[in-house]
Order: C-alpha cells, then structure tokens, then sequence
C-alpha cells in the first residue's frame, strides 16, 4: 500500500470505526470478539485498499468481511466447545429483571450466526432487503426467509406471540 | 416482539459497544506489513524449490510475467507460443488438418455445419495461424484460429504424446473470439487433467481451483497466479470430478480484469458414469436419508442435475460432505397427488427435493421432477436451487416449490406447489403477501402436494403440537460462481516443463 493510501485508509477508519465496531459487536455480543473481528476485518481490506475506490464501497466490504469471519469464527469455536462439553449458546429466561434492552440482546445471541447478521444488517444498519442480500451475496427471497425465520426464533425465545398474526392455522380451505 | 422494537432494542445494545483505539488503523497497517514480510519470504522459499526441481534459471521478473512483452493484447496474430513454436515442420502439418468436431455449429454468418463438417475447409492453409502448440502433461495441444466476421474462430487441437500432425484433432467446441480474447481449455479424458490458458504475452493468469460456499450461502473463491511469462500458462486441476468443472481462468492485463470463464472442456469426466453407478445410489442409507422411509426412483439425469448444480461448483463430491451421517435429506418423495407413502400407487412425474449440506455448514435445497417412459426416454426439469444458511435446516423448517408439470400417462399438465415442512406437519396455510389465507391442507408426514393458487408467496406449517413455522416459496437462485466475494489472489508458483 503506498503512502498516499495509507493516508486514506486512515482516515477511513478514523471515520467509520465507531459505526462498524458497533456492528461488530451485535454479530459478537463481546467487546474483545468485537475489537478482534473489526480489525481482522480491516486487515483483509486493507490488502484490496486501491480497488476499493469510495468510502462507501470499503465500509460495505468490510462489513461483509466481518459477518463471514465472524461465522468461521463461530464454527471453530463450536468445534472447540464440542472437545470440551457440549456447551450450548444458552441466553438467560426472560425474566423482567432484565430490561428489553437486555432480553434482545440475549435472544440475537442465541440465533445462528447468519440469522444474527440478516437482523442486525436489516434492523440495526438499515439495510433494505436488496443491500443485505448484496452485502451477504445470497438472494432476496434468502433475506426474506432469513428474516421471517430469526424473527420467529426471537419471539419463541422472549416468549412473546407473533407480532398482529394468528399463530394458529386455520381448519378451512380445500386440499 | 416487533421489528420497530427490535430496532430500538439494537439501537440500545449498540450504545454499549467499545470505542475503537486511537491506534486502530495503525495495528492494521503495522499487521499488513508483517505478513507481506512473511509473505515474501514464503515466495523466496517457492522459488527455491521450483528452481531446483526443474533447473531452469526463472528471475522475479520471469515469475511475475514482465519479461519482453510482444505486442500486448495480441494473441491471433501474434507469432506461436509453446515448445513446439519453432518446429516450422509441425506448424505447418497442423494447418493442413481439417476442423472436424462432433458438434454442430452455426457459423458466424447464420450459416449451419452438421456434426463432422470440416469448419474450415474454405480457410486456405496458409491463412489458419497456430497461437499455441506444446509438449503437454498427456500430450500435445495446439491452439489454432482462422478469421471470422468480427474477429476470429479458434479450435483446440490435442493429439497423443509425441502425435504427428495428422493425429492432432479438434478438441471441444469452436469459439468466436476477438484478437485479444484468451482461450482456456481442459481435457476431462486426459488423465493428467491438463488444463492450458492462452492469453497476450504479459497478461497476468490466474487459475481458481474451486469455489467455497460459506456458511452464509456465499461463495469464495482463491485464485492462483501462474507461471505465465509469456502470456500461456499449463497447469493441472483436480477438481473437476465428478460433477461439472469447478475451475474458473481469469486474466488480468495492465492491472484489468479483462477474462474470467470457467475453461472450456473435450473429452468425457472419467469418474462421472450415470447416477446409479456411483456407488451412491439414491437407497444408500448412507447417502440419502428419507423422511419416511418410502423414495421413488430419481431419473439419472434429474439428479445428475441437481448434484451438478449444487456440487460442481465446488469440486466436491458426495464422499467429501458429511463424514458422519448421509450428505443428503430426501425433503420430498412423491407424485402430483402427494408424498409417497407405501399404500398407495404412484404416477410419474416423479418430484424429488433434496437438501444437501455443505462442508460449512449450509445446505444447498435442489428439486424437479422427472419420467421415464417405457421405452427409457426421460424427461426432468430442476426447478429449484435454494441456498440456506448454517443453522438453518430445511429438514426443520418449510420448503415450497412450484412446479410445471406436463402432461403424462393421462394426466394433463398443471401448476403445483409442493410443500415440504418439519415431518412432524400436520397442516399448511398458503397465504399471499397481504396475509391472506388461499388454502390450507392436510400434510401426510409434513409434506403436500397442491394446485399452485395465484398469488401464493407464504407457506406456514402446524405441526402436532401446534406449533407453527413459516416459510417462502423458494425462489431459485443460480449465482454466478465463477466469481466470489473477496476473490483473494495468492502467489503460487506453479510450473510444469515443457510448457
């Protein structure tokens, strides 16, 4: 990387750090995890620094790069655990000591890690359909489904019904 | 729980982030810097092994393909690579052979030529230029073009080891190409599995072995730098059995990607006879795990397809997935009227959906349907290719799929939407996108076959408890695997003598 893009690449960083620590740190639910995970992340993209031209195109790549290490990461540790016992992603009961804030947290920790990164693109980065389905390199129906299916695990997990649907199927209708 | 809800909740955990270090971006670079060292010092240590293995004298420049460029971005016109570029002898036996393939082509003017025409039997001998020609692993190869309407049509030729002009003969199809259009080719019947780019003299080659499919359904790929001073890069790849080719060639010239294809092919995948002489045959408990018990036979070709596009991209085969418990959940076994069950008959067309998890832990869901009629003819459309994250196990959760089916043995053709939920479904919903029911239907081991309503976009599915999944109707998904997210490129040295 010659100097002048070391410049930029500092200033990028500088600049979108926070946003994507925070992100970082949703995908992990650790501050180390997250510290660990942004800088892997940043490491990778700084050896395609010159093809990435704008801003925008380098926080996009980084967080793809984020969100795929995170889940090999996730892999290898699952493996470990396996060695060890079977230790699970167990989150704590909802139990209202614990804020919304809290009971959330605990539930996104609990989804597999794909799962985790739809909702946290499309419900913390705003990410429409398409661009999560972009920066995650599957379809749109994926997203759809991806979405469809967390969000039905963090409501069976906090306890709470489906949010203005009958959770129940009807007896009606011809086969 | 709803989704603003969980926006606020996100917004809140998201406050208790750490605060990246002042120092952040110069870890990074300091990081960077250290693996270029470690980097380079792994290519000096390449280096060392190639030069002593084939006792050439390669320099950095050689390795790095800028010695003496000729006429960059020339490749048609410009004089003959490889080691046979100066048997004058051979040259000019090889432009006297007829360009007879077993295929038919239609000509760049509209113009139709039957399976064993010669190509180029109006192209006069002296105006048929030899690109390439060389001693390859297996045996020789040329790559030989004539002019064509916009630009040229060039035909691989290969011939045994040591072959004499006349036993060199068309390999693969001919291609239209422009002057500065590489070729890449590979002989799947070549036990060497030689694979040979040819591009401008100074244009960097890459070869990727395969594609990686990531637990999130994405695909990765790692490209390799060839040897390729000159613009020809020979290698081998053994990835490309037994399902399709895995391999992709790009080029990149003056820093431009300018090709990526996977390579062209001649010859027959020695290890890829028809579906039931795989050893993996479809009642393998070890290879197909069946919901029920109960599966109808698969055409062949129907599941040739699907393992082609689920595997083939990856250079992976049935006995790589999986090493405990079978690579492939049989989601559907069943005809137009439902699953099969073992009281009753069944008609064809036969629907079969499969899940096939992959080493990173996603699965690659793949369906269609396919007859075979009395006298053996088969007919078989896939018609689904969905890519699940890990952890996302379609054999838990609900797959749709709508399917044309045709007309056969007195049924008339029809839209159907097969249904596949956890096998303990007792009942689906198809609603629309608004929400509203359009059918609901029994499951017979959580599975269903319906008439497809209009409108359908959402399959939920009760199982005996009560408990309720919910599920799209699977849109098909071919990606372009020829490409991948973060394609990181590595130096591999990678010479083969008599190149």
């Amino acid at each position: 990387m010659r100097n002048d893009s070391d410049e930029s690449f500092r200033t990028f960083v500088a600049t979108w750090s926070p946003g994507l620590l925070r992100t970082a740190f949703l995908l992990t639910s650790d501050h180390g995890h997250a510290e660990d995970l942004l800088q892997t992340a940043l490491l990778k993209t700084s050896q395609r620094w010159r093809r990435l031209a704008n801003p925008d195109t380098a926080y996009n790549y980084v967080r793809t790069v984020m969100v795929n290490t995170h889940i090999s990461w996730h892999r290898r540790r699952r493996v470990t655990e396996h060695l060890v016992d079977d230790v699970t992603e167990q989150a704590p009961a909802a139990h209202e000591h614990f804020t919304s804030v809290e009971r959330t947290a605990a539930a996104l920790a609990a989804l597999p890690p794909g799962m985790r990164a739809v909702l946290v693109l499309r419900f913390h980065d705003d990410l429409s359909e398409a661009q999560t389905a972009v920066a995650l390199g599957c379809s749109v129906g994926n997203v759809k489904s991806q979405t469809s299916r967390a969000l039905e695990r963090m409501r069976r997990h906090l306890g709470v019904p489906a949010a203005g649907a009958d959770d129940t199927i009807s007896s009606k209708g011809t086969p | 729980m709803n989704t603003d809800q969980l926006r606020r909740d996100l917004l809140g955990r998201a406050q208790q982030a750490p605060t990246p270090g002042p120092d952040l971006a110069e870890q990074v670079l300091q990081r960077r810097r250290a693996g270029n060292r470690r980097r380079a010092g792994l290519l000096g240590a390449a280096l060392a092994i190639v030069l002593v293995l084939i006792g050439v004298p390669l320099t950095i420049a050689a390795i790095r393909g800028i010695s003496a460029p000729v006429a960059a971005g020339k490749i048609y016109t410009a004089p003959t690579r490889g080691s046979l570029a100066a048997d004058n002898d051979f040259l000019a036996g090889l432009q006297q052979q007829p360009w007879q393939s077993n295929e038919s082509y239609s000509g760049a003017d509209g113009s139709r030529y039957s399976a064993g025409t010669d190509l180029a039997a109006d192209i006069p001998a002296a105006d048929r230029n030899v690109a390439f020609a060389a001693d390859v692993p297996g045996g020789r190869w040329a790559l030989l073009s004539i002019r064509a309407a916009d630009g040229y049509a060039a035909a691989w030729f290969t011939g045994p080891v040591g072959a004499a002009p006349d036993q060199m003969a068309m390999s693969g199809p001919m291609q239209f190409v422009t002057e500065g259009e590489p070729m890449a080719h590979v002989d799947l019947s070549n036990v060497e599995q030689t694979l040979v780019v040819v591009a401008a003299s100074g244009d960097d080659i890459f070869v990727s072995p395969e594609a990686e499919l990531s637990g999130t359904g994405m695909y990765f790929r790692t490209s390799f730098v060839m040897d390729a001073p000159d613009g020809v890069a020979v290698t081998q790849v053994n990835t490309t059995l037994p399902f399709g080719i895995a391999a992709v060639v790009s080029v990149e010239r003056n820093g431009q990607d300018i090709y990526r294809a996977r390579p062209t092919a001649s010859g027959t995948l020695p290890g890829k006879p028809p579906w039931g002489d795989h050893g993996w045959n479809p009642e393998d408990p070890d290879v197909l795990a069946n919901r029920n018990g109960v599966s109808l036979a698969v055409a062949p070709a129907l599941a040739d397809a699907m393992l082609d596009s689920a595997l083939g991209p990856t250079g992976l085969t049935l006995r790589d997935l999986s090493p405990v418990g079978p690579p492939i959940t049989e989601l559907f076994s069943g005809d137009r009227n439902g699953p099969a069950t073992r009281d009753r008959r069944y008609r064809q067309p036969t629907i079969t959906i499969w899940s096939i998890k992959m080493p990173s832990g996603s699965y690659v869901v793949v369906g269609g349907w396919s007859a075979i009629d009395a006298d053996d003819v088969v007919t078989y459309e896939q018609t689904l290719l969905s890519i699940r994250f890990e952890g996302d196990d379609p054999a838990l959760g609900v797959v749709a799929n709508r399917m044309q089916l045709p007309a056969y043995d007195g049924a008339p053709a029809s839209d159907v939407l097969v249904i596949s939920g956890p096998v303990n479904g007792v009942r689906a919903e198809i609603q629309n996108t608004a929400g509203e029911v359009l059918n609901a239907v029994d499951l017979t081991d959580g599975a269903a076959v319906v008439p497809s309503p209009a409108g359908a976009e959402v399959v939920r599915v009760a199982d005996d408890a009560g408990m309720v999944t919910q599920g799209l109707l699977s849109d098909n998904q071919y990606p372009d695997t020829t490409v991948g997210f973060g394609d990181s490129r590595v130096i591999l040295v990678t010479t083969i003598p008599g190149r």
